[in-house]
Protein backbone atom coordinates (compact mmCIF):
# COMPACT_ATOMS: atom_id res chain seq x y z
CA UNK A 1 0.00 0.00 0.00
CA UNK A 2 2.88 2.40 1.07
CA UNK A 3 4.92 1.48 -2.82
CA UNK A 4 1.66 2.48 -3.94
CA UNK A 5 1.51 5.52 -2.70
CA UNK A 6 4.90 6.67 -3.34
CA UNK A 7 4.27 5.57 -6.86
CA UNK A 8 1.38 7.71 -7.00
CA UNK A 9 2.80 10.56 -5.95
CA UNK A 10 5.74 10.06 -8.02
CA UNK A 11 3.54 10.30 -11.19
CA UNK A 12 1.87 13.30 -10.08
CA UNK A 13 5.03 14.93 -9.81
CA UNK A 14 6.39 13.76 -13.35
CA UNK A 15 2.94 15.18 -14.75
CA UNK A 16 3.55 18.52 -12.88
CA UNK A 17 7.61 18.22 -14.27
CA UNK A 18 5.91 17.50 -17.52
CA UNK A 19 3.14 20.15 -17.30
CA UNK A 20 5.76 23.17 -16.74
CA UNK A 21 8.00 22.03 -19.66
CA UNK A 22 4.60 22.17 -21.73
CA UNK A 23 3.81 25.23 -20.81
CA UNK A 24 6.84 26.65 -21.27
CA UNK A 25 7.52 25.66 -24.39
CA UNK A 26 4.25 26.34 -25.64
CA UNK A 27 5.36 30.59 -24.61
CA UNK A 28 8.22 30.32 -26.42
CA UNK A 29 6.97 29.08 -29.13
CA UNK A 30 3.64 32.04 -29.95
CA UNK A 31 6.83 34.75 -29.10
CA UNK A 32 9.84 32.70 -30.58
CA UNK A 33 11.47 36.20 -31.44
CA UNK A 34 11.77 37.08 -27.33
CA UNK A 35 13.43 33.76 -26.77
CA UNK A 36 16.26 34.11 -29.59
CA UNK A 37 16.44 37.75 -28.00
CA UNK A 38 16.55 36.18 -24.53
CA UNK A 39 19.10 33.56 -25.40
CA UNK A 40 21.05 36.03 -27.36
CA UNK A 41 21.16 38.32 -24.26
CA UNK A 42 23.23 35.48 -22.38
CA UNK A 43 26.11 36.23 -24.73
CA UNK A 44 27.39 33.02 -24.52
CA UNK A 45 26.36 31.01 -28.16
CA UNK A 46 27.50 32.48 -31.54
CA UNK A 47 24.11 33.84 -33.29
CA UNK A 48 23.73 31.12 -35.75
CA UNK A 49 23.32 28.45 -32.31
CA UNK A 50 20.58 30.96 -30.79
CA UNK A 51 18.82 31.19 -33.80
CA UNK A 52 18.42 27.42 -34.12
CA UNK A 53 18.17 26.93 -30.22
CA UNK A 54 15.37 29.14 -30.59
CA UNK A 55 13.68 27.45 -32.59
CA UNK A 56 14.17 23.77 -31.58
CA UNK A 57 14.05 23.83 -27.91
CA UNK A 58 10.60 24.64 -27.49
CA UNK A 59 9.71 21.58 -29.39
CA UNK A 60 12.25 19.77 -27.16
CA UNK A 61 10.01 20.88 -24.32
CA UNK A 62 6.73 20.06 -25.39
CA UNK A 63 8.09 16.77 -26.29
CA UNK A 64 9.97 15.52 -23.58
CA UNK A 65 6.57 16.72 -21.31
CA UNK A 66 4.66 14.80 -23.60
CA UNK A 67 6.70 11.38 -23.51
CA UNK A 68 6.49 12.32 -19.95
CA UNK A 69 2.88 12.15 -19.47
CA UNK A 70 2.16 9.37 -21.96
CA UNK A 71 4.51 7.36 -20.54
CA UNK A 72 6.48 6.44 -24.10
CA UNK A 73 10.16 7.03 -24.74
CA UNK A 74 9.95 8.54 -20.63
CA UNK A 75 13.44 7.44 -20.52
CA UNK A 76 14.63 8.95 -23.27
CA UNK A 77 12.29 12.55 -22.50
CA UNK A 78 13.55 12.23 -18.36
CA UNK A 79 17.32 12.15 -19.58
CA UNK A 80 16.73 15.07 -22.38
CA UNK A 81 14.71 16.97 -19.45
CA UNK A 82 17.40 16.37 -17.47
CA UNK A 83 20.40 17.80 -20.24
CA UNK A 84 18.67 21.03 -20.55
CA UNK A 85 18.62 22.22 -17.14
CA UNK A 86 21.37 21.20 -16.53
CA UNK A 87 22.27 23.64 -19.71
CA UNK A 88 20.03 26.52 -18.41
CA UNK A 89 21.95 25.91 -14.92
CA UNK A 90 25.22 26.44 -16.31
CA UNK A 91 23.82 29.63 -18.33
CA UNK A 92 22.22 30.91 -15.56
CA UNK A 93 25.39 30.85 -13.00
CA UNK A 94 27.39 32.13 -15.80
CA UNK A 95 24.93 35.35 -16.25
CA UNK A 96 24.88 35.96 -12.60
CA UNK A 97 28.83 35.80 -12.51
CA UNK A 98 29.00 38.03 -15.46
CA UNK A 99 26.38 40.44 -13.56
CA UNK A 100 24.34 40.17 -16.68
CA UNK A 101 21.17 42.29 -15.74
CA UNK A 102 18.82 39.99 -18.00
CA UNK A 103 15.27 37.73 -18.07
CA UNK A 104 16.01 34.67 -17.85
CA UNK A 105 13.76 33.12 -20.72
CA UNK A 106 12.17 30.44 -18.60
CA UNK A 107 9.18 31.34 -20.12
CA UNK A 108 9.08 34.06 -23.33
CA UNK A 109 5.37 34.50 -22.52
CA UNK A 110 6.17 38.18 -21.89
CA UNK A 111 9.03 40.57 -23.38
CA UNK A 112 9.51 41.09 -19.83
CA UNK A 113 10.18 37.95 -18.58
CA UNK A 114 11.67 37.06 -15.19
CA UNK A 115 14.86 38.44 -14.24
CA UNK A 116 18.08 36.34 -13.88
CA UNK A 117 18.82 36.21 -10.12
CA UNK A 118 19.44 34.01 -7.11
CA UNK A 119 16.18 33.01 -6.81
CA UNK A 120 15.22 31.83 -9.94
CA UNK A 121 19.32 29.93 -9.77
CA UNK A 122 17.38 28.20 -7.04
CA UNK A 123 13.96 27.28 -8.60
CA UNK A 124 16.05 25.47 -11.20
CA UNK A 125 18.07 23.84 -9.00
CA UNK A 126 15.36 22.39 -7.02
CA UNK A 127 13.96 21.51 -10.77
CA UNK A 128 17.02 20.31 -11.03
CA UNK A 129 17.23 17.62 -8.79
CA UNK A 130 13.27 16.59 -9.01
CA UNK A 131 14.47 15.56 -12.58
CA UNK A 132 17.28 13.71 -11.55
CA UNK A 133 14.65 11.60 -9.09
CA UNK A 134 12.77 11.00 -11.98
CA UNK A 135 16.00 9.65 -13.96
CA UNK A 136 16.77 7.78 -11.32
CA UNK A 137 13.61 5.94 -10.75
CA UNK A 138 13.21 5.00 -14.29
CA UNK A 139 16.77 3.54 -14.23
CA UNK A 140 14.86 1.15 -12.08
CA UNK B 1 22.46 -3.78 -17.14
CA UNK B 2 22.41 0.37 -16.30
CA UNK B 3 25.02 0.52 -19.38
CA UNK B 4 22.32 -0.70 -20.99
CA UNK B 5 19.05 1.20 -19.65
CA UNK B 6 21.58 4.48 -20.17
CA UNK B 7 22.32 3.50 -24.25
CA UNK B 8 18.17 3.11 -24.15
CA UNK B 9 17.95 6.88 -22.69
CA UNK B 10 20.21 8.07 -24.98
CA UNK B 11 18.97 6.38 -27.61
CA UNK B 12 15.20 7.70 -26.92
CA UNK B 13 16.20 11.30 -26.15
CA UNK B 14 18.23 11.11 -29.85
CA UNK B 15 14.65 10.65 -31.39
CA UNK B 16 12.82 13.09 -29.61
CA UNK B 17 15.96 15.82 -30.49
CA UNK B 18 15.45 14.96 -34.29
CA UNK B 19 11.26 14.58 -33.58
CA UNK B 20 12.22 18.43 -32.45
CA UNK B 21 14.36 19.53 -35.58
CA UNK B 22 12.05 18.80 -37.78
CA UNK B 23 8.82 20.07 -35.85
CA UNK B 24 11.01 23.14 -35.02
CA UNK B 25 12.29 23.51 -38.56
CA UNK B 26 8.69 23.33 -40.14
CA UNK B 27 6.44 25.48 -37.64
CA UNK B 28 9.13 28.13 -37.73
CA UNK B 29 8.79 28.29 -41.61
CA UNK B 30 4.63 29.48 -41.30
CA UNK B 31 5.11 31.20 -37.95
CA UNK B 32 4.31 35.21 -38.11
CA UNK B 33 6.84 36.27 -35.97
CA UNK B 34 9.45 33.32 -37.11
CA UNK B 35 13.17 33.82 -35.96
CA UNK B 36 15.25 33.91 -39.38
CA UNK B 37 18.50 31.69 -39.07
CA UNK B 38 21.80 33.79 -39.60
CA UNK B 39 24.94 34.11 -38.41
CA UNK B 40 25.05 37.86 -38.04
CA UNK B 41 22.92 39.74 -34.94
CA UNK B 42 20.48 41.93 -37.05
CA UNK B 43 22.22 45.48 -36.27
CA UNK B 44 20.91 47.83 -33.86
CA UNK B 45 18.72 50.25 -34.62
CA UNK B 46 19.96 54.03 -33.21
CA UNK B 47 17.74 57.24 -33.84
CA UNK B 48 19.66 59.72 -35.64
CA UNK B 49 20.35 62.69 -34.07
CA UNK B 50 18.32 64.88 -36.71
CA UNK B 51 15.33 62.81 -34.89
CA UNK B 52 16.14 63.84 -31.67
CA UNK B 53 16.47 67.27 -33.01
CA UNK B 54 13.49 67.44 -34.92
CA UNK B 55 11.58 66.23 -31.49
CA UNK B 56 12.86 69.55 -29.41
CA UNK B 57 9.77 70.21 -27.01
CA UNK B 58 7.87 72.71 -27.76
CA UNK B 59 8.62 72.83 -31.26
CA UNK B 60 6.17 70.22 -32.76
CA UNK B 61 4.67 69.51 -29.87
CA UNK B 62 2.46 71.58 -26.97
CA UNK B 63 1.11 74.03 -29.68
CA UNK B 64 -0.62 70.94 -32.16
CA UNK B 65 -2.28 68.59 -30.15
CA UNK B 66 -3.05 66.52 -33.08
CA UNK B 67 0.14 66.26 -34.69
CA UNK B 68 1.43 65.29 -31.06
CA UNK B 69 -1.24 62.39 -31.58
CA UNK B 70 -0.28 61.52 -35.12
CA UNK B 71 3.23 61.61 -33.65
CA UNK B 72 2.63 59.15 -30.75
CA UNK B 73 0.75 56.54 -32.97
CA UNK B 74 3.88 56.18 -35.07
CA UNK B 75 6.30 55.19 -32.55
CA UNK B 76 5.91 51.65 -31.70
CA UNK B 77 8.95 50.70 -30.37
CA UNK B 78 11.43 52.57 -28.21
CA UNK B 79 14.42 54.16 -29.95
CA UNK B 80 18.07 53.51 -28.84
CA UNK B 81 20.30 56.28 -28.49
CA UNK B 82 24.12 56.30 -27.39
CA UNK B 83 25.78 58.24 -24.69
CA UNK B 84 26.58 61.45 -26.56
CA UNK B 85 23.36 61.54 -27.32
CA UNK B 86 21.94 61.65 -23.74
CA UNK B 87 24.38 63.83 -22.88
CA UNK B 88 23.20 66.49 -25.19
CA UNK B 89 19.36 65.81 -24.43
CA UNK B 90 21.02 66.58 -20.80
CA UNK B 91 22.60 69.58 -21.72
CA UNK B 92 19.37 70.79 -23.69
CA UNK B 93 17.02 70.04 -20.44
CA UNK B 94 15.18 68.02 -23.21
CA UNK B 95 15.39 64.09 -20.98
CA UNK B 96 14.51 63.01 -18.05
CA UNK B 97 16.37 59.36 -17.15
CA UNK B 98 14.51 56.78 -15.72
CA UNK B 99 16.48 54.28 -13.84
CA UNK B 100 14.37 50.56 -14.45
CA UNK B 101 16.95 48.65 -11.81
CA UNK B 102 16.00 47.95 -8.65
CA UNK B 103 15.39 50.39 -5.43
CA UNK B 104 18.80 48.93 -3.77
CA UNK B 105 20.59 48.99 -7.39
CA UNK B 106 19.09 52.63 -7.58
CA UNK B 107 20.59 53.85 -4.64
CA UNK B 108 23.72 52.32 -4.78
CA UNK B 109 24.71 53.95 -8.03
CA UNK B 110 22.60 55.68 -10.85
CA UNK B 111 23.14 58.81 -13.60
CA UNK B 112 22.78 62.67 -12.02
CA UNK B 113 19.10 63.56 -12.07
CA UNK B 114 17.75 60.23 -12.50
CA UNK B 115 14.39 59.10 -11.25
CA UNK B 116 13.97 55.30 -10.05
CA UNK B 117 11.00 53.66 -11.74
CA UNK B 118 11.67 49.44 -11.29
CA UNK B 119 10.19 47.89 -14.17
CA UNK B 120 9.04 44.12 -12.40
CA UNK B 121 7.23 46.46 -10.16
CA UNK B 122 5.58 49.28 -12.39
CA UNK B 123 2.58 49.32 -10.41
CA UNK B 124 4.13 50.77 -7.02
CA UNK B 125 5.33 53.14 -8.73
CA UNK B 126 1.74 54.31 -10.60
CA UNK B 127 1.97 58.25 -9.17
CA UNK B 128 5.41 58.40 -10.25
CA UNK B 129 4.49 57.16 -13.91
CA UNK B 130 1.58 59.53 -13.66
CA UNK B 131 3.54 62.56 -13.50
CA UNK B 132 6.30 62.00 -16.41
CA UNK B 133 5.99 64.67 -18.66
CA UNK B 134 5.05 64.68 -22.15
CA UNK B 135 7.28 67.64 -23.70
CA UNK B 136 10.55 65.55 -22.66
CA UNK B 137 12.32 62.54 -23.96
CA UNK B 138 11.83 59.97 -21.22
CA UNK B 139 15.34 58.03 -21.32
CA UNK B 140 15.34 54.73 -19.66
CA UNK B 141 17.97 53.36 -19.19
CA UNK B 142 19.73 50.12 -16.48
CA UNK B 143 23.19 48.10 -16.26
CA UNK B 144 23.43 47.65 -20.29
CA UNK B 145 24.29 46.48 -22.63
CA UNK B 146 22.49 44.18 -22.65
CA UNK B 147 19.39 45.32 -20.61
CA UNK B 148 15.83 44.55 -21.22
CA UNK B 149 14.48 46.23 -18.00
CA UNK B 150 14.92 49.39 -19.74
CA UNK B 151 13.51 48.22 -22.94
CA UNK B 152 10.63 47.13 -21.13
CA UNK B 153 9.69 49.75 -19.05
CA UNK B 154 10.58 52.03 -22.79
CA UNK B 155 7.66 49.42 -24.33
CA UNK B 156 5.08 50.32 -21.14
CA UNK B 157 5.47 53.75 -21.70
CA UNK B 158 4.92 54.04 -25.22
CA UNK B 159 2.12 51.51 -24.68
CA UNK B 160 1.06 53.84 -21.67
CA UNK B 161 0.44 56.71 -24.76
CA UNK B 162 3.94 58.78 -24.42
CA UNK B 163 5.86 60.02 -27.59
CA UNK B 164 8.97 60.72 -26.79
CA UNK B 165 10.57 57.59 -25.31
CA UNK B 166 14.02 56.52 -25.44
CA UNK B 167 16.84 53.42 -24.49
CA UNK B 168 19.83 54.65 -23.44
CA UNK B 169 21.70 51.03 -24.80
CA UNK B 170 25.02 51.63 -23.19
CA UNK B 171 23.11 52.30 -19.51
CA UNK B 172 24.95 52.49 -16.59
CA UNK B 173 27.99 50.35 -17.16
CA UNK B 174 28.35 52.67 -20.45
CA UNK B 175 28.09 55.90 -18.57
CA UNK B 176 30.53 54.78 -16.02
CA UNK B 177 33.01 53.87 -18.68
CA UNK B 178 32.85 56.72 -20.56
CA UNK B 179 33.86 58.18 -17.44
CA UNK B 180 30.51 60.11 -16.31
CA UNK B 181 29.91 61.44 -12.83
CA UNK B 182 27.23 59.03 -10.76
CA UNK B 183 25.43 59.64 -7.83
CA UNK B 184 24.67 57.35 -4.83
CA UNK B 185 26.22 55.18 -2.26
CA UNK B 186 28.63 54.58 -4.80
CA UNK B 187 29.66 57.61 -5.58
CA UNK B 188 29.80 58.56 -2.34
CA UNK B 189 32.25 56.23 -0.71
CA UNK B 190 35.02 56.74 -3.82
CA UNK B 191 34.17 60.78 -3.15
CA UNK B 192 35.40 59.32 0.83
Amino acid sequence: MKIKTWDNLFLIVRWLIAAIFIFAGITKILNPENFARDIDNYRMLPYLLVTIMAIILPWLEILCGIFLIIGKWEKGAAFMLLILTMMFLIAMSSAIFRGLDITCGCFAMTAEGTKVGMTRLIQDSILFGIILIINLREEK
Amino acid sequence: MKKKKLNLAIKEAMLILVIAVVLGMVVNLFHPNHVQIATRRPSLKFAPDTMLAQDLPGVSFSSDQEAEDEKNEQITEPMLITTEQVLQLIAGEMALLLDARSKAEFEKSHIPGAQNVPYPNLSLYQARLDSLPDDQWLVCYCDGPPCQQAESLAAELIKSGHGLVAVYFDGLNGWKASGQEIEGKEAAKIEN
